[in-house]
């Protein structure tokens, strides 16, 4: 601890290449961040997904449309504890820019499905008795500055209203908590009804149902006693777990951590050479000093752990730096796109990648010093 | 002497010097080469999937779909409407005189995969004869041709490597249906052969479709296109949309290559803001290492404007081999490298715009990190800078 100083002092040997080297390596750390908190976020909201909460879709593909009185057959079957179809009305507000993605939903049944939605018997009554009515996520009211009472002009990307246009009218008749991770908590709820009798095609048709269990535990066998109302019908269903569609969409995707991984890699191995050069620089200027400490007495195994612990030094402070950066950035992952960013085990990675770098790139440099003559050294030879 | 002599004279003896700071040197083409590797690798995904749809559709090749489907397969298009469209002027005729329009029916049908005993979803195309000649790269590879009413299928060449039952000979129950794969053909990469295609009104009736999904059709040009579709709009007893089958296909993947491409360009501009870093790094501990070589070109009359250039010129001499490799790197490791993703089966490519976009990326992080050393090389206090040692 004692030789800190002497450490510090030869890091800040000369102050710009100190700091440029600094912030480089300081923003290969804000990408590991940003890109490990991407994927350990998808993991998380992957993990969150309750048990409970089962998909229906067509067994052919998720936008094939299935007749809406399969929701009253879902509900029939036992161990079901609610069932309600969702259309998805994806929207934008006054600029394209502006994305507003709403759900068609019965109100009557919703908040029964989704164990995550906190939804007041009043609320779901204003809905229901509005037929234009919408509820709104605090999150988003916040985004748009919109109340109580407020109408809205939707622009529909792709589903048309009857009139021709894309435009939905709606009418704010509540707010509800925004639970940060969980499925409505950047979105707009409302009435199935309204957007099915409003659309100009489609109508009677549903691409999801979302249905809650009794009992977790039966997840699976329920699951499989849906699809068998259906099997051989000429709308024959595929129902899952949320969970294991999350999962199934992720796979599809391809293979995320391979991808994040090989960005890493080779972030990492650019780094190497420039702080291993930062590093060789340094001693090879320091070439007298470095054997003046030699004759004061410091032995070579000595002189090789200071130039370590001054790579040491620089590659952590360096990585918090970076990491620090990309921390920032977690809590707006959360607001912004509903992702917990689990920052634990993503700084250690980070802090355990920042010791291994500094040891491959100073090992050369050190053992450069710890072989040093004193005497060469001296006279500059 | 004038400007350029002296430029040239700096910048040569830069250049010279260059081998005695190797390691420095090395930081600034490793660090491009590697911003460049990884930006292009991950560009190269969006680049794979355009270039499959550019190479297997004809530019007077367009699609009518029903107005205000999404997609293809959304649609409803009625005999009645489909007699109307091949009736369009525009339409390109076949050696018999016959116009060439194919109706088509699409079906999505469940397949299970071969891999991991899941399922998978692949769209069954009913096509006909008009259909088949405008797949001119569509070829057989086992197997004969579909004989329409009966239930036969040909598989595309993906298709039939990823699924079970889809060899020649081979049984498949599709949506309560059996069918025969009677041939497997490939198409050049293009994304059918990730499906299967049998006789139109055979898939029509087996799968009770009351409509056709879609009609292709090939224009006698491609300059015919906007007649054609404006004596489509504007017919009252149709209702559909007109685009051109290249312009079709890259709105379907617009929403794909444009998460792609951004998740690229952004984690190239992060990597190259630390490659600036190191650059500017390199070119200080150059001019540092040279400052009494500078110093005495100054004191023998050479113009700071001539130190300026020389020192972005070896910036952008060291960016530039970083580009190349890390092109190299990327074309060695990807270039027709095959990935599934989203259920489509593409090669990467490394194309030339991507080689083109990465010596700009390149040269910029060279140019910005030449800029601050090169103004402190001309700055540089003559008689300060000849006394050091």
């Amino acid at each position: 601890m004692k030789f800190l100083p002497l450490v510090w002092a030869g890091l800040w040997r000369k102050p710009g290449r100190a700091i440029l080297t600094l912030l480089s390596v300081a923003n290969a750390f804000l990408l590991f961040g940003i890109l490990q908190g991407f994927a350990s976020g998808l993991d998380h909201a992957v993990a969150q997904t309750h048990a409970d909460v089962l998909l229906t879709f067509s067994r052919v593909s998720q936008v094939e449309p299935l007749p809406l009185s399969h929701g009253e057959q879902i509900r029939a079957v036992p161990g079901v504890r609610g069932v309600t179809p969702m259309v998805p009305l994806i929207s934008s507000y006054r600029t394209p820019t502006q994305f507003v993605p709403a759900e068609g939903i019965d109100p009557d049944q919703v908040a029964a499905v989704d164990p995550d939605l906190d939804l007041p018997k009043s609320m779901t009554d204003a809905l229901k008795n509005t037929r234009t009515g919408a509820l709104v996520s605090r999150n988003m009211a916040t985004r748009f500055g919109w109340k109580v009472g407020d109408r809205v002009p939707l622009q529909a990307i792709q589903v048309a209203n009857r009139d021709g246009s894309r435009t939905w009218p709606v009418d704010i008749v509540g707010i509800f908590p925004s639970k940060s991770g969980t499925l409505f908590a950047n979105a707009m709820l409302l009435n199935f009804q309204y957007i099915d009798e409003g659309r100009a095609s489609g109508g009677g048709t549903v691409n999801i149902f979302f249905v809650r269990v009794n009992d977790p535990n039966r997840a699976g066998q329920v699951a499989q006693a849906i699809d068998r109302v259906f099997a051989n019908s000429a709308n024959e269903t595929k129902t899952a777990t949320v969970r294991q569609v999350a999962q199934d969409q992720i796979k599809q995707l391809g293979d995320i951590g391979f991808v994040i991984n090989a960005i890493v890699g080779a972030v990492f191995f650019a780094l190497l050479f420039s702080v291993g050069a930062l590093m060789m620089q340094s001693v090879r200027e320091r070439t007298p000093e470095l054997a003046v400490l030699k004759t004061l007495g410091f032995t070579d195994g000595g002189l090789m752990g200071l130039i370590l612990s001054e790579s040491l030094i620089f590659c952590v402070v360096s990585a918090a730096v970076g990491l620090g950066l990309a921390a920032l950035l977690f809590p707006v992952a959360r607001q912004t796109i509903g992702f917990n960013v689990q920052a634990g085990p993503l700084m250690l990675t980070g802090f355990g990648l920042a010791v291994a770098l500094a040891l491959i790139s100073g090992l050369p440099p050190a053992i450069r010093a710890m072989r040093l003559e004193v005497v060469d050294a001296l006279a500059g030879r | 002497m004038n400007l350029f002599a002296q430029i040239w004279a700096v910048t040569a003896m830069n250049v010279r010097a260059m081998p005695q700071r190797a390691g420095a040197s090395l930081v600034t083409v490793v660090g491009v080469a590697t911003v460049v590797a990884v930006m292009v690798s991950l560009l190269s995904i969006a680049a794979g999937l355009m270039q499959m749809v550019d190479k297997n559709i004809q530019p007077a090749d367009v699609t009518v779909l029903t107005s205000g489907a999404p997609a293809v397969y959304m649609g409803s298009i009625s005999r009645g409407a489909a007699a109307i469209i091949a009736d369009a002027p525009g339409i390109a005729r076949d050696p018999d005189g016959k116009p060439m329009v194919q109706p088509n029916a699409i079906v999505v049908v469940e397949v299970p995969k071969k891999s991991d005993g899941g399922s998978a979803n692949i769209a069954f195309i009913g096509t006909g004869d008009e259909g088949q000649r405008m797949a001119s790269h569509a070829h057989l590879i086992a197997g004969r041709r579909f004989r329409p009413a009966v239930h036969e299928l040909i598989a595309g060449r993906t298709a039939s490597a990823q699924y079970q039952n889809l060899g020649v000979g081979d049984h498949i129950m599709l949506r309560g249906t059996d069918w025969t794969v009677v041939g497997v053909f490939a198409d050049n990469g293009a994304t059918d052969e990730n499906s299967l295609l049998g006789d139109v009104d055979t898939v029509m009736t087996a799968f009770d479709r009351p409509a056709f999904q879609s009609v292709s059709a090939r224009l006698a040009s491609p300059a015919m296109f906007e007649r054609f579709k404006d004596a489509l709009t504007s017919n009252p007893q149709l209702s559909v949309d007109v685009k051109r089958t290249s312009e079709y296909a890259r709105d379907q993947l617009k929403p794909i290559t444009g998460v792609l491409n951004f998740v690229g360009y952004f984690v190239g501009v992060v990597m190259a803001v630390g490659a600036v870093f190191g650059a500017i790094n390199t070119m200080y501990s150059a001019v540092d290492a040279r400052s009494r070589e500078i110093a005495t070109l100054r004191a023998i009359g050479f113009g700071g404007t001539a130190v300026v250039i020389s020192v972005m010129v070896e910036s952008l001499l060291l960016a530039a081999p970083g580009a190349l490799l890390g092109v190299l790197a990327a074309w060695l490791l990807f270039n027709g490298h095959a990935i599934t993703a989203l259920g489509i089966t593409f090669p990467l490519a490394v194309t030339p715009a991507l080689l083109e976009l990465a010596i700009v990326w390149a040269l910029v992080i060279g140019l910005i990190g030449g800029l601050a050393p090169s103004v402190r090389a001309a700055r540089l206090p003559v008689a300060t800078a000849l006394r050091a040692t």
